[in-house]
């Protein structure tokens, strides 16, 4: 088949890119949405993420620790030491790959089955949460304040909601990068090798327990510059609402219902659930909170029914399917 | 005083893991059929304790008698569950089962808490402050109540796995499913009878529990936790595991409560889940 120059998807993504970039304008005061738009952007930067790490079936119920960490860290250095967390933001990163690497190794060197790997990161996440509620340096319960009352770019003090957008979409597009290079790279071939057949993986030359380890902490270094900027971004972070389990749980049903070993699935559901919770919050009754995570939980369940390896798997199969029976069909054609 | 102090908390300890090792009970034998494991249990117990509540609000009735009402309740629902989604699911790869169970946890968690609210509720029972002794120690009667059924529904689980034929088919279907096809087990009408069974351990275990444990809509991913972490540490599929690690939380739990001040309790049984599973990554008792 004739090689195309010009793709439909790089048009598709460069659309999405422009889209993504002009919207700040269409939602020119209104800061509740502009809010809304760099809210769902963090969330789709981390099910990205976290899909990373599930390449290997390394399921970590733990990336808001390296989330937190990447919080903390950078909040900590700057409010004690005074040092800009256009820097912290790397020290964040280091202590999230340490901490993956760490609770990496353990999972796959000592070979748990990807079950107990889980049920280890979700007790390891409750003690992340502890450690964080009882320690005088990330300030209990009560969390951390940057209090700030003018833009300082070398601080990362940014007044205005626009910069902290346009600072999450080069993020976000600079992830989508790095995640399609992986999945493109002869260490994604290995990634997938290892979720298909483990023990044939390892018996074909892949050392498995290497590449788990360093899906997690490239998936951890990732995530950890989300936990930076939303600490920017919100001035303000506490346990409740960095470290909680109920966001591994969200990030995990986002990512595997949008599929896995693809680009855009992930993000794409937390851009299609995340708004919502929004939405009911902004037009329904207080009493009604809730609701949207029960229809995040329905369609779920109706995801999960339907298409057995998340949707944009559900979409590529279809496509390929298609694109075999029209092969078919022409074949057939002449012969006949 | 000292020494009747940690007596009791070990004591305590004991009671509270018997009534895991039920829960964990019920999900060891789902997996043993399945091999997939239910973590949607805390937030069923949940869901049957709200439903207690209300029955209570309604009838005025006991605790312990109204867990008996809310039982069959439960077991609707969880029919509910299993030929709405589970039934097709079932042959799916862990993972997308996982969230199937992650996706029921959050529709029956915040149905919960649009009904009923957030706050922390406690069920009322003749029984609920009164005190037994128990050798020179002294035992609230909900917690003694709820460890003695839990030992009882463990051990007549055990007698009719090991001695029944139908425990007999269970144990086939456990060791290799596709033989015990061929050899005329009806392997989905037997998974559909352990889920069941397995909802049935969860709701005497939330029957048993409700009288003496505040609830919230949240506390069901702890209850779940708690149990998985029993699971994985028993070794998935062993029955003594599970009983022993079970056991073995709840005393540890119960001994690091009584040393620790109350947050950092809830680390010490993590680090020995984590321990274990360093150690012995195929649990206490589990082969590989």
């Amino acid at each position: 088949m004739k090689q195309r120059l010009l793709k439909p998807s790089y048009g598709i993504a460069a659309g999405l890119i422009v889209i993504f970039a002009l919207l700040p304008l269409g939602l020119e005061g209104q800061p509740y949405w502009l809010h809304v738009a760099i809210y769902t952007m963090w969330w789709m930067y981390m099910s990205q993420c976290w899909a990373i790490s599930a390449q290997t079936r390394m399921y970590s119920f733990v990336h808001t620790a390296f989330l937190g960490a990447g919080a903390y860290t950078s909040t900590i250095l700057f409010l004690n030491f005074g040092i800009t967390p256009w820097l912290g933001m790397f020290g964040g990163v280091l202590v999230a790959m340490i901490l993956a690497g760490i609770l990496g190794w353990s999972g796959a060197r000592f070979r748990m089955s990807p079950l107990s790997f889980v049920v280890l990161c979700l007790a390891m996440s409750f003690v992340f949460v502890v450690f964080a509620e009882s320690m005088t340096i990330t300030g209990h319960e009560e969390g951390l304040r940057i209090v700030f009352f003018k833009t300082d770019a070398a601080n990362w003090h940014f007044l205005s909601k626009e910069t902290h957008y346009y600072i999450m979409l080069i993020m976000l597009i600079g992830l989508m990068i790095v995640s399609q290079f992986i999945l493109r790279s002869k260490m994604g071939l290995y990634f997938k090798a290892i979720f298909e057949n483990e023990r044939a993986a390892a018996a074909a030359g892949v050392n498995v327990v290497r590449y788990k380890v360093m899906a997690l902490v490239i998936s951890a270094a990732l995530i950890a510059p989300a936990g930076t900027f939303w600490a920017q971004y919100a001035k303000f972070i506490n346990p409740e609402g960095l470290l909680s389990v109920n966001m591994n749980i969200l990030m995990v049903l986002y990512s595997t219902l949008g599929g896995l070993h693809t680009l855009w699935g992930p993000p794409l559901m937390a851009l299609l659930f995340t708004p919502l919770g929004e939405v009911v919050r902004a037009y329904l009754p207080s009493r009604l909170y809730g609701l949207e995570m029960i229809i995040v939980g329905v369609v779920a369940l109706f995801c999960i029914l339907y298409m057995r390896w998340g949707v944009a798997n559900w979409f590529n199969d279809w496509k390929r399917e298609r694109h075999e029976a029209k092969m078919i069909a022409d074949s057939s054609g002449p012969e006949t | 005083m000292e020494i009747s102090g940690i007596s009791q908390a070990i004591i305590q300890g004991l009671a509270f893991g018997g009534v895991f090792a039920l829960i964990s009970g019920g999900m060891t034998l789902f997996h043993n059929v399945t091999n997939h494991v239910n973590v949607a249990v805390g937030s069923l117990m949940i869901l049957d304790m709200y439903i207690m509540l209300i029955l209570q609000q309604a009838l005025g009735l006991d605790a312990y008698i109204v867990a008996l009402i809310a039982l069959p309740i439960l077991v609707l629902f969880a029919l509910f569950m299993w030929y709405v989604t589970l039934k097709r699911c079932l042959h799916y790869d862990h993972l997308m089962l996982f969230q199937l169970f992650v996706a029921w946890i959050l529709v029956i968690e915040f149905f919960c808490v649009i009904i009923w609210g957030s706050d922390f509720r406690v069920m009322k029972s003749f029984i609920a402050l009164s005190k037994v002794p128990v050798g020179p120690l002294v035992m609230r009667t909900t917690q003694l109540i709820a460890f003695l059924v839990s030992l009882g529904v463990i051990g007549a689980l055990y007698w009719m796995i090991m001695k029944t034929e139908f425990g007999c088919t269970i144990r086939a279907t456990a060791y290799l499913p596709d033989i015990a096809r061929l050899m005329g087990i009806n392997v989905d009408r037997l998974q559909l009878i352990i889920f069941v069974l397995s909802i049935v351990m969860v709701g005497v275990a939330a029957g048993v529990l409700a009288p003496y444990f505040t609830f919230s809509p949240y506390s069901g991913l702890t209850l779940a936790l708690f149990s998985l972490i029993i699971l994985v540490m028993g070794g998935f599929g062993s029955w003594e595991g599970t009983l022993v690690a079970s056991l073995v939380i709840g005393l540890v739990y119960g001994i690091s409560s009584f040393y620790i001040p109350n947050a950092m309790a809830i680390l010490v049984p993590y680090f020995l889940f984590y321990l274990v599973l360093v150690f012995r990554p195929q649990g206490l008792f589990g082969v590989r």
